[in-house]
């Protein structure tokens, strides 16, 4: 069905070029086009745009778009910032802009999506802790597309994005060696978290995320005391702690009422009442983990 | 043109390693403060010969290695030594011994060792300060804090500072 329904637009397209006599360059870039020739259709393509008559037409634009996205998966379709992808996006949008009656619409917003469909996979491909950044650019590509040609609201997939990235940046603090370094991908860490809190506060990922958050800093600052820091330092530390573990505790409280069976909400709360030293209530949290472990492991 | 990509989605896994040791935080606070101790008290002359010791009664793992990282300090001219003792019978001449909570129901008989020595008593369970200990840690506003006990100290000949004194969070003359 919709190999027909581009056929169909290629001979209307022809059609259009013949009927108002454009240039040649444009007749045999889609000519090329037919053949499956999409280099050569690139060269008159590109000759056909230096023509400012031509640069008025809709479907001029959305010829070259489509020349643009088969040359972007014929050679940069492993390439993240592709020149190939971006400029068939962009003549894609000028295609729809200029074409007042939206005719195009039918065959220019399929190819967007597949176009948008292709920045998402980057970013999901690309969503580990080493090429987060480049998963960040592609997904913010992806929906600079969709909000133009979709109404579709983008809550689900930023809290998959975002408690990925919560996850990724959580991963960061635990392992950086120095402070300072800590400090920023906590900020981040939090940054992302806060977004997916924002759209749905009960989210389990972010709120379990957050907790761990704090109460890993809390443990931080004690790890990194000196052991012989004066009194009135470890006091400072330990007020920091305690700060830092009722923060943690009504998100990981939230993390256990959200996933009742999930141990390591539990195993938190755990360490927050430890670190504010009320033992009746980790003792209440210890039994509980106990008896989670006990129901999960598997019976022989 | 082909159809549109089969889309794939992000994956969450809650892989990190969740939660730091609990336990080895709150065991280095108390060994920070046991570390500020051998600084502001002063003992005998006798017991500035030889290792600095400090000993413990069944010592949890993380305690254990908490202490062992006062190995690399000194006190004074005298190097810290650690010893975990198993029962009250094991003790032998210390400058710090620390009765752990699980340990507590030691107190009686380690006093009666400890009759005469200038061991600075350590406790940490409620009323200890009371009955024998000269430091007892307790909790005060979700905190690590301890109790000093003069007339204990004093028993022991040992020479508590100004400053110690006055970071107790009760001072019991």
């Amino acid at each position: 069905m919709k190999n027909i329904r581009y056929i169909l637009f290629f001979v209307l397209l022809l059609g259009g070029f013949i009927a108002r006599g454009q240039n040649d360059n444009l007749a045999k870039a889609y000519n090329c086009m037919q053949k499956g020739n999409a280099d050569s259709a690139r060269i008159y393509i590109d000759k056909a745009m230096s023509d400012p008559s031509v640069r008025k037409d809709a479907q001029t634009w959305y010829l070259r778009g489509f020349v643009y996205k088969e040359l972007y998966k014929k050679y940069e379709s492993d390439d993240i910032r592709s020149e190939l992808r971006d400029t068939s996006v962009h003549d894609l949008f000028i295609s729809y802009r200029i074409d007042s009656s939206h005719e195009n619409k039918e065959t220019t917003f399929p190819t967007l999506k597949y176009l948008a469909a292709t920045y998402y996979n980057d970013a999901a491909s690309n969503m580990d802790s080493v090429h987060f950044h480049v998963a960040m650019f592609a997904y913010n590509k992806h929906k600079a597309i969709m909000r133009r040609i979709s109404t579709d609201n983008f809550n689900k997939l930023d809290i998959q994005f975002y408690d990925a990235l919560g996850e990724i940046y959580s991963g960061y603090f635990f392992s950086a060696p120095l402070f300072e370094v800590k400090k920023k991908y906590l900020d981040s860490a939090h940054k992302a978290y806060d977004k997916v809190l924002a759209i749905n506060p009960d989210d389990f990922s972010a709120n379990y995320g957050l907790g761990r958050l704090y109460y890993n800093q809390a443990v931080n600052i004690i790890t990194n005391l000196p052991v012989d820091a004066a009194i009135p330092e470890v006091n400072k530390a330990q007020d920091t702690c305690a700060h830092l573990a009722r923060l943690s505790l009504p998100y990981l409280d939230k993390a256990h009422k959200l996933e009742p069976l999930k141990i390591e909400p539990v195993k938190g709360l755990e360490g927050d009442y430890y670190m504010l030293h009320d033992s009746e209530k980790f003792e209440v949290n210890k039994d509980l983990e106990e008896k989670l472990r006990q129901q999960q492991s598997p019976k022989k | 043109m082909k159809k549109l990509l089969t889309v794939i989605s992000f994956s969450l896994l809650l892989s990190i390693n969740a939660f730091g040791q609990f336990e080895q935080s709150v065991a280095k606070i108390k060994v920070a403060f046991i570390y500020n101790f051998t600084r502001l008290v002063e003992w005998p002359a006798d017991y500035h010969q030889g290792d600095f010791v400090i000993g413990v009664i069944n010592a949890s793992p993380a305690l254990l290695t908490e202490l062992n990282t006062l190995t690399q300090k000194v006190s004074g001219n005298q190097r810290f030594v650690i010893k975990n003792f198993k029962s009250a019978e094991e003790i032998d001449k210390c400058n710090i011994l620390f009765i752990p909570e699980a340990s507590n129901n030691l107190l009686a008989e380690v006093i009666k060792k400890l009759h005469g020595t200038s061991t600075l008593l350590i406790t940490e369970f409620e009323g200890d300060a009371k009955k024998g200990a000269v430091i007892n840690f307790i909790v005060k506003d979700n905190k690590q804090a301890f109790e000093l006990n003069k007339a204990n100290a004093e028993k022991c000949h040992l020479n508590i500072s100004s400053s110690l004194r006055t970071l107790a969070a009760v001072y019991i003359e």
